[in-house]
């Protein structure tokens, strides 16, 4: 396990690159010098306290917020200036914590607006491939997603991001505003299920021990910094993880792998 | 009794203008949140268009067309010179809307001083009225219920099956989830701008050949009623806004026959203080008053 951002050897190559980015409001810097790795098959999940800049961050590299410093790259190709429209084409896919759908759509546009940047002539076969992962939302194709429930609200709003195919997965806290058990379906059978097939995955996620349960590697955001990092079994097994939590900050000494 | 159901007959034909006027309105303010009171103002415009174009020897109809291309154009121009300059300062709702509000006097009063404020009579010659039960109508009425309705086709259909329609209702809906999609919001906001433009022409040029009348100030004695008809529709949605242009059209001229033909205003915000009442949210049209960026 580390303090910094190097990573070990024994990750896949890596996606997503992130390298020293700080991210902000105005002339307010929330994201200080952060940086992250994700790899093919991954799944990534930062965590920390509310405050941290998770949100922030995640936001930073799908192009909402100017780059104050720093560079994102990801399948070698620098994403530092691109637009927010853009990194779709690049393949970064992101699913939003809240107004991750659009409501007043039906289940099926949800999912051709997530294909914008796809022909029309390979909607249908990706169309096919999404909702064969996810099997229960081809049942309700004509419903308005503001109808569905919470649980299949977050499923409909995977599969939107899926459809571009892309390369990095982003997920702003997928249990957010659901109840437990649909919760732990959502972290334990879709984002562990995406990881199978070949998925790289970056998670901000709140509901910790559940979350490093299913992720491979872990980063710990604190105050707007990566705190530490490390595989998710060894950060499960960190016993001062909450106090680094609610340490303001301040350093932990290296755990070592 | 029989002048009740003819005052239903007038209203489907008073709501032909409205309708074309509130799906404007609607899709303009769902997807650039700018609550536009210049609108009247560019329906005037429309109006005097349709007149010049058939004074000059264009045939109405295709006048009525041209007048909602330029009134289409115009509205552009407006959005992309005047009201850029504002939200680039960081402009919000209530601030873009006192800056309409001057688009439009500069508008009016520069139609005002050309025209000298008068009012021009376009004349479509002396026609034959059909009846169908105690409803008369006009062949050139019953054409304007078919213009609406046929737009309102048009419309809906565009904004359901195309690729294009779809991403304008999902940009209304979320711009920000929009762009994380690949669309290019700008570009559908500029499209929402003609589109819009284009309608509130069109509403402009049908209610001019309805009333046969004309002046710097057509636009406003219609505008009331295309907000109302747009907001009780819920912001946004197209279809809303037809139904409640029908309501409101079918309503004051029942009012009109009861001997209240003064009050179609009255009657439009008391509709809307009663629908608000039902149903508080119809202002929000879908996540509208959640966005706090304009969009030009």
């Amino acid at each position: 396990m580390t303090t910094g951002n190097s990573a070990p050897a024994d990750r896949p190559t890596p996606t997503l690159v992130v390298e020293g980015v700080s991210f902000g409001y105005g002339s307010l810097k929330i994201v200080d010098q952060a940086s992250l790795q994700v790899g093919q098959g991954e799944i990534v999940v930062l965590i920390g306290p509310n405050g941290a800049g998770k949100s922030t961050l995640v936001k930073g590299i799908n192009g909402q917020l100017p780059l104050l410093e720093g560079k994102l790259a990801l399948n070698g190709i620098d994403l530092s200036r691109t637009l927010p429209q853009a990194r779709i084409r690049h393949g970064v896919g992101y699913v939003p914590q809240l107004r991750d759908v659009f409501p007043t759509l039906s289940v099926s546009e949800n999912l051709e607006m997530g294909a914008y940047i796809l022909s029309k002539t390979s909607l249908k076969s990706r169309t096919d491939q999404v909702l064969e992962v996810f099997p229960v939302l081809a049942a309700m194709r004509h419903r308005k997603a503001g109808s569905l429930s919470g649980g299949e609200r977050k499923m409909l709003a995977i599969a939107r991001a899926l459809m571009a195919e892309p390369s990095v997965l982003i997920l702003d806290e997928p249990t957010s505003n659901l109840a437990p058990n649909i919760a732990a379906r959502v972290i334990n059978e879709v984002v562990a299920g995406l990881a199978s097939t070949g998925q790289a995955v970056l998670m901000i996620e709140q509901r910790v021990e559940m979350a490093l349960a299913v992720a491979t590697w872990g980063y710990v955001l604190v105050q707007g910094q990566v705190r530490l990092a490390g595989a998710a079994s060894k950060l499960r097994e960190t016993s001062d993880l909450g106090s680094l939590f609610f340490s303001g900050g301040a350093p932990v000494p290296p755990a070592g792998n | 009794m029989d002048l009740y159901i003819e005052g239903i007959g007038f209203g489907i034909i008073a709501a032909a203008s409205i309708m074309l006027g509130a799906m404007g309105f609607t899709l303009q303010f769902g997807l650039t949140n700018v609550l536009n009171i210049g609108y009247g103002a560019l329906m005037t415009f429309g109006a005097f268009a349709t007149y010049l174009l058939h004074v000059w020897g264009v045939n109405v109809w295709e006048a009525v067309i041209i007048g909602g291309v330029a009134t289409s154009l115009l509205t552009l121009l407006v959005a992309k010179t005047v009201l850029t300059v504002y939200v680039r300062k960081g402009a919000a709702l209530f601030e873009m809307a006192m800056i309409t509000f001057g688009v439009a006097l500069i508008l009016e009063n520069g139609l005002a001083a050309i025209t000298h404020s008068n009012t021009y009579i376009l004349s479509m010659g002396l026609e034959h009225a059909h009846t169908i039960g105690p409803i008369r109508f006009t062949s050139t009425q019953l054409v304007l219920v078919i213009i609406a309705a046929g737009v309102f086709i048009l419309l809906d259909s565009f904004l359901h099956i195309t690729k294009v329609g779809k991403a304008l209702r999902a940009t209304a809906v979320d711009p920000d989830l929009a762009r994380t999609c690949g669309i290019a919001t700008n570009r559908i906001v500029t499209v929402a701008w003609l589109m819009s433009g284009f309608l509130c022409g069109l509403a402009g040029g049908v209610f001019t050949i309805d009333i046969f009348t004309v002046n710097a100030f057509t636009g406003d004695s219609l505008m009331p009623l295309v907000i109302v008809a747009a907001l009780m529709g819920k912001a946004g949605s197209v279809r809303g806004a037809v139904l409640a242009s029908l309501v409101l059209g079918i309503v004051t001229q029942v009012v009109s026959i009861a001997g209240a033909s003064s009050y179609d205003s009255v009657v439009a915000y008391g509709a809307l203080a009663v629908a608000l009442l039902a149903n508080p949210k119809l202002l929000q049209g879908g996540l509208v008053a959640e966005r706090v960026q304009i969009t030009v």
